[in-house]
């Protein structure tokens, strides 16, 4: 059978746009992250020139900027500018690893840790001072501090000494100051949840499901943490009703979790949290053996994320409200044409301009990700010494520079004309770990399919009008509040 | 001042042809380390010394691109 021709492009009236099959439907999208899904004769009609102005087709898709001569390029760019404005704010995010010590033999976290004895990998109080200094002198009016390890528990008095000293000099420089702490609540007490909660630090913990899946990827000494975590979250909710700070929750999907979608979100729907973080291992750092007992394929991740999101929908109509957070990402920069700055899809990312890592001794990456592969051994992506180095010195870093570069998605030779564009990000230290160029090689790369995936997955949803609606509907919880009441 | 660039995501090429693209506006000296390449940037031209560093950073960057 002859195919048929395709359509003639009418240069004088469409502009610019990208374009992706979606379930028998077309969707077009441009630079400013407008979209539309068109039925295959529309998306003729309208690549030919020859939807009529009174067309309410054509009015859409004019205000979009997808028609030339209807194109408000003074507003499109009003929209560009307020979606990027981060490039104009320097570091937000700061992560101080204040000890590699973790009590935990989790499954997936290969090279991150040491043992409890191992006080050695400790942050002294001196490095700490430094590295709040250091801190303290970015331009952005917003930031947070995060605490992370190995277990930041296990290095108290350090973490004790850096809220105390945060608060402190913010009194001076009264910047919105956010504190998040993320533990597995092992090493937790009554003491140190009274501190942590009058300081108003925020806690984020590990819950991967119920005990069955949860105790399986997250090893302790003595038994599963499960019983633990719950415990803590109970308390820590009751806590903080009401107030702008409390406990979230990462789930870290393996192998086990891929067939227990469902109870692992009602375990959550249970705990009463407003959502889920359905989030996928990363490949890199692990031996061949340990990654075939709990990792899986791209493929495999988008069926399980479709199956448990369905369940999740599944749950909204039944009149819960529960969201699913890369969901809620993506739907902001959709639906609401907002930026969630959420740093690992970002375009550029956030290496070293939107977030940076301290370690314990003092060394300084562009991001977690390259501190992580620094556990393996590769510096590349070591911006600096908080001993030696200043702010200035540290993000005009010339790997900051070559990451920002990499990771602008214009820069990428599939990614600049995926439809997706608008959406999504690079990420050129795992790009530089499992391909050796920062730079990104699309089709070879899992991280490209598997959010191809997600979002052929949800513009899928997104064309029904009680999907729509329910996914609209998570855009309006605040980003830096998904599993608070 | 001083800038280092990784040898495992810079030319060294790119950093010789930098410096040679530069030097009416400032002295550069390059030291190699198994790991990096150090410039050394002194003398700079009066009224470039807070643009100078950037714009030489943006020339390696770029030059590595054209000779990858």
């Amino acid at each position: 059978m002859k195919a048929p021709a395709p359509p003639k492009f009418n240069e004088k009236k469409v502009g610019f746009f990208r374009l992706r099959r979606i379930d028998g439907k077309v969707l077009i999208t441009n630079d400013i992250g407008q979209w539309a899904l068109l039925k295959p004769a529309d998306f003729t009609r309208f690549v030919e020139g020859k939807l009529k102005p009174k067309e309410k087709l054509h009015k859409e898709l004019g205000e979009k900027g997808f028609v030339r001569d209807y194109s408000d390029f003074d507003r499109m760019v009003e929209g560009w500018r307020r979606k990027n404005s981060f490039l104009w704010l320097g570091p937000s995010l700061h992560i101080v690893v204040v000890t590699l010590r973790c009590d935990h033999k989790c499954v997936y976290c290969q090279t991150s840790s040491v043992g409890m004895s191992q006080t050695k990998f400790d942050m002294t109080e001196e490095t700490a001072r430094k590295v709040v200094d250091a801190i303290f002198d970015s331009p952005n009016p917003a930031i947070t501090i995060e605490f992370q390890g190995g277990e930041p528990l296990a290095n108290w008095p350090v973490v004790r000494f850096i809220v105390e000293y945060a608060l402190e000099k913010n009194k001076e420089k009264h910047k919105a100051l956010w504190l998040n702490l993320v533990t597995n609540l092992s090493l937790m007490d009554k003491e140190k949840l009274d501190f942590l909660l009058s300081s108003g630090v925020n806690l984020c913990t590990s819950l991967d499901g119920p005990a069955e899946v949860h105790d399986a990827n997250r090893i302790v000494a003595g038994g599963g943490s499960h019983k633990n975590v719950i415990g803590w979250w109970k308390k820590i909710k009751k806590r903080t009703k009401g107030k702008t700070f409390g406990i979230d929750a990462l789930m870290t999907t393996t192998r086990r979790s891929l067939s227990h979608g469902k109870e692992v979100v009602d375990e959550y729907v249970r705990l009463g949290a407003l959502g889920i973080y359905l989030r996928p291992l990363s490949s890199y750092g692990f031996a061949r053996k340990t990654w075939e007992q709990i990792g899986y394929s791209p493929e495999e991740y988008v069926d399980f994320y479709r199956g448990t999101l369905d369940y999740i929908l599944a749950i909204n109509r039944k009149g819960h409200r529960f969201f699913e957070q890369t969901a809620r990402i993506f739907a902001t920069k959709i639906l609401k044409n907002e930026e969630p700055n959420f740093l690992d899809l970002r375009s550029p990312c956030g290496a070293g301009i939107g977030q940076i890592a301290y370690n314990h001794d003092g060394k300084v990456y562009t991001c977690d990700e390259a501190r992580m592969l620094s556990r393996m051994k590769d510096e590349t992506f070591c911006i600096g010494d908080i001993a030696k180095d200043g702010y200035g010195g540290i993000v005009n870093h010339p790997t900051v520079r070559a990451l920002t570069t990499a990771s602008c998605l214009d820069a990428q030779a599939e990614c600049s004309g995926c439809a997706y564009y608008a959406y999504c990000g690079s990420c050129p230290v795992e790009n530089f770990a499992l391909q050796g160029d920062l730079f990104c090689r699309s089709p070879l790369s899992g991280r490209c399919r598997l959010y191809k995936g997600i979002l052929d997955y949800l513009f899928e949803k997104l064309a029904n009008p009680r999907n729509l609606s329910i996914i609209k509907s998570w855009t309006r919880v605040p980003q830096s509040l998904y599993t608070r009441e | 001042m001083k800038l280092k660039f990784s040898s495992r995501l810079y030319a060294k090429r790119a950093v010789l042809d930098a410096m040679r693209r530069y030097d009416r506006f400032a002295r550069f000296k390059i030291t190699e380390t198994p790991r990096a390449f150090h410039v050394e940037i002194s003398r700079v031209r009066e009224g470039l010394e807070d643009k100078l560093p950037g714009e030489f950073s943006n020339y390696v960057l770029v030059s590595t691109r054209e000779a990858a």
